[in-house]
C-alpha cells in the first residue's frame, strides 16, 4: 500500500510542473508585461508609469528568472498581494472557502442522494414508460443554461413568491436561511445530467451476472438492488464525489455572484472585473493543486476498495 | 402461425446484404422517431442560422423601432386632409408632408410635422393638431422595452430593437462559436489521440502528461485564464473552448488506436508497405471516426452553454451583439425592473433550450447507434 501510495506522489511531480509551466505560459508569456501594466494602470497611464510597473512586478527579468519566481511562489503558497485590494491572496483564499464550502457541501451531496435514489427507483422499473420518462426529464433539464435556473429561479422563488431572502450572507449558523434558495437552484441545475450518470451506473451493474445469480438464488429484487447492486455501483459513485470535490471547494462564480456569497467564487468573478490577475492565477493554481490531490485520494480509495488495481 | 410469420423474415434476411457500420448506423437512427425529430430540428437551426448569418433574414436586428411608424403617421394626416377643407394653407402642409415622406423617407416628414401642426391649429381644428403633435414625439421616441405584441412577436430591447430578430441572429453567433471550437478541439484531439495511441512509448508519455496537466486545472477556471489572456470576445471564447476541450476526445481516440492499432487490417497494411501517416489517418481513423462525430454533437451543447456563463461573467460577447449569452446575461437587471421585462430571457432561453435538446437527444442516439459496445 505505501509504496502504492508513493509511486502515485511521484507521478504527481510532472503534473504539478506541467501545472506551473501552463500559469507561466499564460500570464508571463501570452500577456506581457506591458499588457498587464496597460490593463492595470487604465488608458492614461503614461510610459515612467508603465516602465514602473513592469519593475515592480519583474517583468523586465529574463524568462527563467520569472519562470524561478513564479514556481517558489507557486511552491510556498506566497502569492503575493492582490493589485487591486491590496490584501494577501492566500488569506483571501483561505477566508473565501468556507462560505463557498458552506454552499456547495450540503447542496452537493443532497443533489447525489436525490440523484441515487432516483437513478435505484428508475433501475426498478427499467424499461418502463416511468424510466423512460425519467431519461427524458433529465435530458430536458440538461438543455437549460444554468444562468436562466439562476435567474429564473431568484426572480420566482425570491422577489415574486418572496419564500427565500434574495441575497445574502452571514457568518454563523443563521446563513442556513440564505443557502437553501442557491441550494435548491444548484440541485434543480444538475440533477438532470447527475440522475443520468448514476443510471446508466446502477444498469451497468443490473446486468452483470452476480445480479442474476441472486435473483436466482431468490432474493427479492429490493435486496439484489441495495445490498448487491448499490454496494458494487459504490465504487464509480466515490470515484465521481471524490473528483468532484475540488470543484466543490472552488465554489460555484454564478450562484455565489446572485446571491451575493463571499466565497471564492465571488472572489474569482470579483477578480475578474478588476483585471486582477495575481488573484486568478493563484485561483488557477489552487484549484489545480486541489484537483490533483483529490484525484490521488480518488485513486487510493479505489484500491482500497478494490485490491485489483494496485497490480495494474 | 409462428411459422409463416417467421419465414419472410428469415429470406429477407438472406437477401439483405450485411450492413456496414455506417450502414447500420443510419438504419438504427431511421428507427428512432425522436432521433429523427431531433435531426430534423438540428437541421432547421442550420438553415436558419446560415440565413441569418448570409443577412437574408432577420436583417433588421440591429435598427431601433419607434412608437410610431411613418405608415401610422400617414394614415393619420391622410384622414386629416379629409376634414380639412382643400385648398387650404393646412391642407398643402399635410401634401408637403406626405409628399416628403414619398421622395425622401421618414426623416424629412418628421422635420416638416411641426409646421403642418402649426398650420392644423390656425384652421381651429386643436384635437387633430394635438394628435398629430402626439404621433411625431411617437415617431421620434424609441421602442424600448415593448411588450410582445403582433408587430414584435418577442418584444423589444432597451433600444427598441426587435428581440425576436435578435434571438434568430443568436443561432449564427452560436453555429459560429461552436464551429471553431469543434474544427479546434477535433483536430488537436485527433492529432494527439492517435499519435499517443499508435505510437505509444515516449510520445505517448508526453502527450498523456500534456493532457493530464490541462485537466488537471479546474475546466472553467482554464476557460476563464485563456479568455482573459486573449481577452473579451466571441472569438475568443470559441478558439479557448476549443484549446481546453479537447481532452476529453483525445483520450478515447487514444484507447481506439490502442486497440486498432493491433488489428490484423493495420498489420496487413504494413505488410503492403504502408507508412505510418497511411496507417493512421487512411487505415485507421475511419474506423474511430465515429467518436469524432458523437463528440461533435454533444460538444455543440457545451459550446452554447459555455458561451452564456462566458458572457456572464464579461468574457464572451460584447455589449452590442446579439448572442443568446448576452439576452439571458441582461435579464438580470431587466427582471428587477417594473414591470419586469421577461421577454429577451425567455427568447434566448427557449432557443437555446430548443437546439441544446435536439443536439442531446441527437447526440445520444447517435452514441446507441455507434458504439459498438451496446450491438450485442
Amino acid at each position: 500500500m505505501t509504496a502504492y501510495i508513493i509511486r502515485r506522489l511521484v507521478f504527481l511531480v510532472p503534473i504539478v510542473f506541467g501545472v506551473m509551466l501552463l500559469t507561466f505560459v499564460l500570464f508571463n508569456v501570452v500577456t506581457t508585461g506591458e499588457a498587464i501594466a496597460k490593463q492595470r494602470l487604465g488608458p492614461h497611464a503614461d510610459d515612467e508609469q508603465i516602465k514602473v510597473f513592469i519593475k515592480q512586478h519583474g517583468y523586465d527579468k529574463p524568462k527563467y528568472v520569472q519562470f524561478y519566481n513564479n514556481m517558489t511562489e507557486l511552491i510556498t503558497f506566497d502569492f503575493g498581494r492582490s493589485e487591486v485590494t491590496q490584501q494577501k491572496i492566500t488569506s483571501m483564499v483561505w477566508r473565501g472557502m468556507w462560505p463557498s464550502l458552506s454552499l456547495m457541501l450540503p447542496s452537493f451531496f443532497f443533489t447525489l442522494l436525490v440523484a441515487i435514489s432516483i437513478a435505484l427507483f428508475t433501475a426498478l422499473y427499467r424499461n418502463t414508460w416511468i424510466d423512460r420518462t425519467t431519461v427524458v426529464l433529465c435530458i430536458i433539464g440538461m438543455s437549460v443554461s444554468f444562468l436562466a435556473y439562476i435567474i429564473i429561479g431568484q426572480y420566482v422563488l425570491g422577489y415574486q413568491l418572496k419564500y427565500f431572502p434574495v441575497a445574502g450572507y452571514e457568518w454563523g449558523l443563521g446563513v442556513f436561511k440564505f443557502l437553501i434558495l442557491p441550494g435548491l437552484i444548484y440541485m434543480t441545475a444538475s440533477l438532470g445530467a447527475n440522475v443520468r450518470f448514476y443510471r446508466t451506473i446502477v444498469l451497468d451493474e443490473i446486468n452483470q451476472d452476480y445480479v442474476r445469480t441472486a435473483r436466482a438464488k431468490g432474493l427479492n429484487q429490493n435486496t439484489v438492488l441495495f445490498k448487491h447492486v448499490l454496494k458494487n455501483a459504490m465504487i464509480p459513485i466515490i470515484t465521481r464525489v471524490v473528483i468532484t470535490l475540488p470543484f466543490l471547494f472552488m465554489g460555484s462564480l454564478l450562484l455565489e455572484d446572485f446571491y451575493g456569497i463571499p466565497g471564492l467564487g465571488a472572489l474569482a468573478l470579483n477578480a475578474i472585473n478588476g483585471n486582477d490577475f495575481a488573484v486568478i492565477k493563484a485561483i488557477t493554481f489552487i484549484g489545480a493543486i486541489l484537483y490533483v490531490l483529490a484525484n490521488l485520494v480518488g485513486d487510493i480509495c479505489y484500491s482500497l476498495v478494490d485490491p485489483r488495481v494496485q497490480l495494474k | 402461425m409462428e411459422e409463416n410469420k417467421e419465414q419472410p423474415v428469415l429470406d429477407q434476411a438472406e437477401e439483405e446484404p450485411g450492413r456496414s457500420l455506417w450502414g447500420d448506423a443510419l438504419y438504427r437512427l431511421r428507427r428512432d422517431k425522436l432521433s429523427v425529430f431531433s435531426f430534423t430540428i438540428i437541421v432547421l437551426y442550420l438553415i436558419v442560422a446560415i440565413s441569418a448569418g448570409l443577412g437574408l433574414i432577420a436583417t433588421k436586428y440591429d435598427d431601433p423601432f419607434y412608437k410610431a411608424d411613418e405608415w401610422e403617421a400617414a394614415g393619420l394626416l391622410k384622414s386629416m386632409s379629409g376634414t380639412i377643407e382643400d385648398g387650404s394653407p393646412a391642407d398643402a402642409a399635410i401634401g408637403e408632408c406626405l409628399a416628403a415622406l414619398d421622395k425622401d423617407g421618414k426623416e424629412a416628414m418628421i422635420r416638416l410635422l411641426p409646421a403642418a401642426v402649426r398650420e392644423i391649429a390656425g384652421t381651429g381644428h386643436a384635437n387633430l393638431a394635438d394628435k398629430l403633435k402626439e404621433i411625431g414625439r411617437r415617431m421620434e421616441s424609441t421602442d424600448s422595452y415593448a411588450p410582445p405584441s403582433w408587430k414584435h412577436i418577442l418584444g423589444t430591447d432597451i433600444q427598441g430593437r426587435d428581440v425576436f430578430q435578435r434571438v434568430v441572429q443568436g443561432t449564427w453567433i452560436s453555429l459560429q462559436v461552436a464551429l471553431i471550437m469543434s474544427v479546434i478541439y477535433i483536430v488537436i484531439a485527433v492529432f494527439l489521440g492517435s499519435l499517443a495511441g499508435y505510437f505509444g512509448g515516449w510520445v505517448d508519455d508526453i502527450i498523456q502528461w500534456v493532457y493530464q496537466t490541462l485537466a488537471s486545472v479546474p475546466g472553467l477556471l482554464l476557460l476563464i485564464s485563456l479568455t482573459f489572456v486573449l481577452g473579451q470576445g466571441l472569438m475568443n471564447v470559441a478558439i479557448a473552448l476549443g484549446v481546453v476541450g479537447w481532452v476529453g476526445l483525445c483520450r478515447l481516440m487514444r484507447a481506439e488506436y490502442l486497440k486498432h492499432k493491433e488489428r490484423d487490417y493495420v498489420l496487413a497494411a504494413k505488410a503492403l508497405g504502408a507508412g505510418h501517416f497511411r496507417i493512421i489517418f487512411r487505415h485507421i481513423l475511419p474506423n474511430t471516426f465515429h467518436l469524432v462525430i458523437i463528440s461533435f454533437s454533444l460538444g455543440f451543447v457545451s459550446a452554447i452553454m459555455s458561451e452564456v456563463v462566458l458572457t456572464f461573467i464579461g468574457l464572451g460577447a460584447k455589449a452590442d451583439e446579439p448572442s443568446w449569452g448576452r439576452m439571458i446575461s441582461e435579464a438580470r437587471a431587466e427582471l428587477a425592473r417594473d414591470p419586469a421585462v421577461w421577454w429577451p430571457l425567455a427568447g434566448a432561453t427557449a432557443a437555446m433550450f430548443v437546439v441544446c435538446l435536439a443536439f442531446n437527444i441527437f447526440g445520444d442516439s447517435l452514441r446507441d447507434a455507434l458504439d459498438p459496445k451496446l450491438k450485442v
